[in-house]
């Protein structure tokens, strides 16, 4: 097996129970909120777009920052080149991406099936569709990315340049966040809708700038001396 | 495989670590790493793992460089005594992710050696004691089996029972398993028995470089009457001194010829090899100065 392939397995068994309790509270929180909702009111949003819409992106961002911090060394430790520890990573993030981005619309879709089986939907509730799905999950799945990266990004320069290099270069680092959240954001609603700019615009946009990212990660890492101890 | 450094530098910003260091390990051998604190060893054996880039000068592993090569980081360990794993992680998630990244991990091996070291596999790194930790970075270094295995005071807060362990598990299995081991410490007088070569490194600079015999015959230890080893000594460099009731024993530094051996033995002294720790305190210590540098060197 290639040591890229191997660096993405490992990653992702790694993050497989951390993934699970994720998962399963947000699903957990989901249900207890919207019960709570609909009792009281009739709910005029979605409130798993609003927390897993968001919250997903989060949570990559967060894998994304304890890459550098928490697995270069793990893996550089075990004979593994920092190329490869980056191309694994990528491949494992990009995995990732996809399935956290396809769980949203598919878990609206649940919270929609399970709002209906206790009464007619509210009239003001973010009905999905076929359609709404493929927009969810298109607004999802270049943003998912842009998170990861910069992540990575942020957390690699403060590893290799210290406080103030880190700083300096912050701005660049998380630029994909700042394309993904002006064009591509979840309203207060929980809908993905599109700002400023067409839907396919802002696409490009958000991946050019976390191609960027990725380019500055890239940097950063690729002879990056190995610390002692977590960054 | 075969290491050659020529003119390694390390540098943290004014800081040198380590200067101008030119070196040949051959391989399949036991080298004893030995500088004082702060002498640049960590940075020399960071560089040689490729955990980071010399500042200046070349490394290279069968005549490649070997920093971001796969093939020859894949046969590289380094253990750090303070060990590169996550501290959240139980100690059998941390051997599984070795074995898993490693192709030459023997998972065998690697229980014994937590039953050796009494580790139990369910506890997290975060909760072991200093020594305890050390008892993984040696399970993790050993059963890696990798052909360049490079041990950084691994020994650290090991009581004498597991440090005795792990010199037993690494000569049996370096015995088994022949690959290059560079072990870096400063309990030197209790593992020099491992050491086939001895390099000494001090202010970043390599002081010598020799096989532990050769090594060991720069100093004599003298001892017989009091007077007579007080004549014999008269103009040498003494490391040491001990004396009791009427005997003494002087620890000299320098090794002897066939004519002043047989004069030692006329005058009824007895001559014995020097501890290798005594050795190296006299050539670290400054009262070495006159002695050149890198009159050992290979």
């Amino acid at each position: 097996m290639s040591p890229r392939r191997l660096v993405a397995l490992t990653l992702l068994r790694i993050y497989r129970p951390v993934a699970l309790w994720f998962w399963v509270t947000m699903i957990v929180c989901v249900a207890v909120g919207m019960t709570v909702v609909s009792r009281l009111t009739d709910p005029t949003f979605s409130l798993w777009l609003v927390i897993a819409g968001s919250a997903t992106k989060y949570w990559l961002g967060v894998v994304g920052l304890l890459l550098v911090g928490l697995h270069l060394r793990q893996f550089v430790a075990n004979g593994i080149t920092r190329h490869d520890f980056l191309a694994g990573a990528a491949l494992a993030g990009a995995l990732l991406a996809v399935l956290f981005a396809a769980a949203v619309p598919l878990g609206h879709a649940a919270e929609q099936l399970l709002l209906g089986l206790s009464g007619p939907l509210p009239a003001q509730y973010p009905t999905t569709s076929p359609g709404t799905a493929l927009r969810e999950f298109g607004h999802l799945l270049p943003a998912a990315p842009a998170y990861l990266v910069a992540g990575g990004a942020a957390a690699a320069g403060f590893y290799r340049f210290g406080a103030w290099g880190g700083l300096a270069l912050l701005p660049i680092a998380v630029l994909p966040v700042a394309a993904a959240e002006a064009l591509l954001g979840v309203d207060e609603n929980g809908g993905f809708a599109v700002r400023f700019v067409p839907y396919a615009v802002a696409v490009l946009i958000t991946v050019t700038a976390t191609a960027l990212g990725a380019l500055l990660f890239h940097r950063e890492v690729r002879d990056v001396a190995i610390r002692r101890g977590t960054a | 495989m075969m290491i050659s450094l020529r003119d390694v530098t390390v540098r943290y910003c004014d800081t040198v670590a380590v200067d101008g260091i030119t070196l040949d390990l051959e391989p399949g051998k036991i080298y004893g790493l030995l500088g004082r604190n702060g002498s640049g060893k960590t940075s020399l054996l960071s560089v040689l793992a490729s955990y980071r880039r010399p500042s200046a000068g070349t490394v290279t592993i069968d005549g490649t460089d070997p920093f971001e090569n796969s093939a020859l980081m894949r046969d590289t360990a380094f253990i750090r005594d303070s060990l590169d794993v996550t501290d959240q992680d139980r100690i059998a998630k941390v051997l599984d992710v070795a074995g898993r990244l490693r192709p030459t991990w023997d998972a065998d091996y690697a229980e014994h050696l937590v039953d050796v070291f009494a580790l139990e596999p369910r506890r997290r790194v975060s909760a072991l004691s200093r020594g305890q930790r050390s008892s993984l970075g040696v399970v993790l270094g050993l059963a890696a089996r990798a052909p360049l295995t490079i041990l950084d005071e691994v020994y650290l807060g090991m009581d004498a029972a597991a440090r005795t362990a792990f010199y037993r598990e690494l000569l049996g299995d370096y015995l088994a398993h022949p690959r290059t081991i560079i072990l870096s410490t400063h309990l030197i007088e209790e593992v020099a028995g491992l050491f086939e070569q001895v390099i000494v490194i001090d202010r970043g600079r390599l002081l010598l470089h020799e096989d532990t015999d050769t090594f060991k015959a720069r100093g004599v230890a003298v001892t017989g009457p009091a007077a007579a080893v007080e004549a014999f000594v008269a103009g040498r460099t003494v490391l040491s001194e001990q004396a009791l009731g009427g005997v003494r024993q002087a620890t000299l530094y320098g090794a002897l010829d066939h004519d002043e051996v047989v004069r030692a033995e006329t005058a009824g002294l007895t001559l014995a090899p020097v501890g290798v720790q005594d050795l190296f305190v006299h050539l670290t210590s400054g009262a070495a100065e006159g002695t050149p540098r890198t009159e050992a060197r290979r």
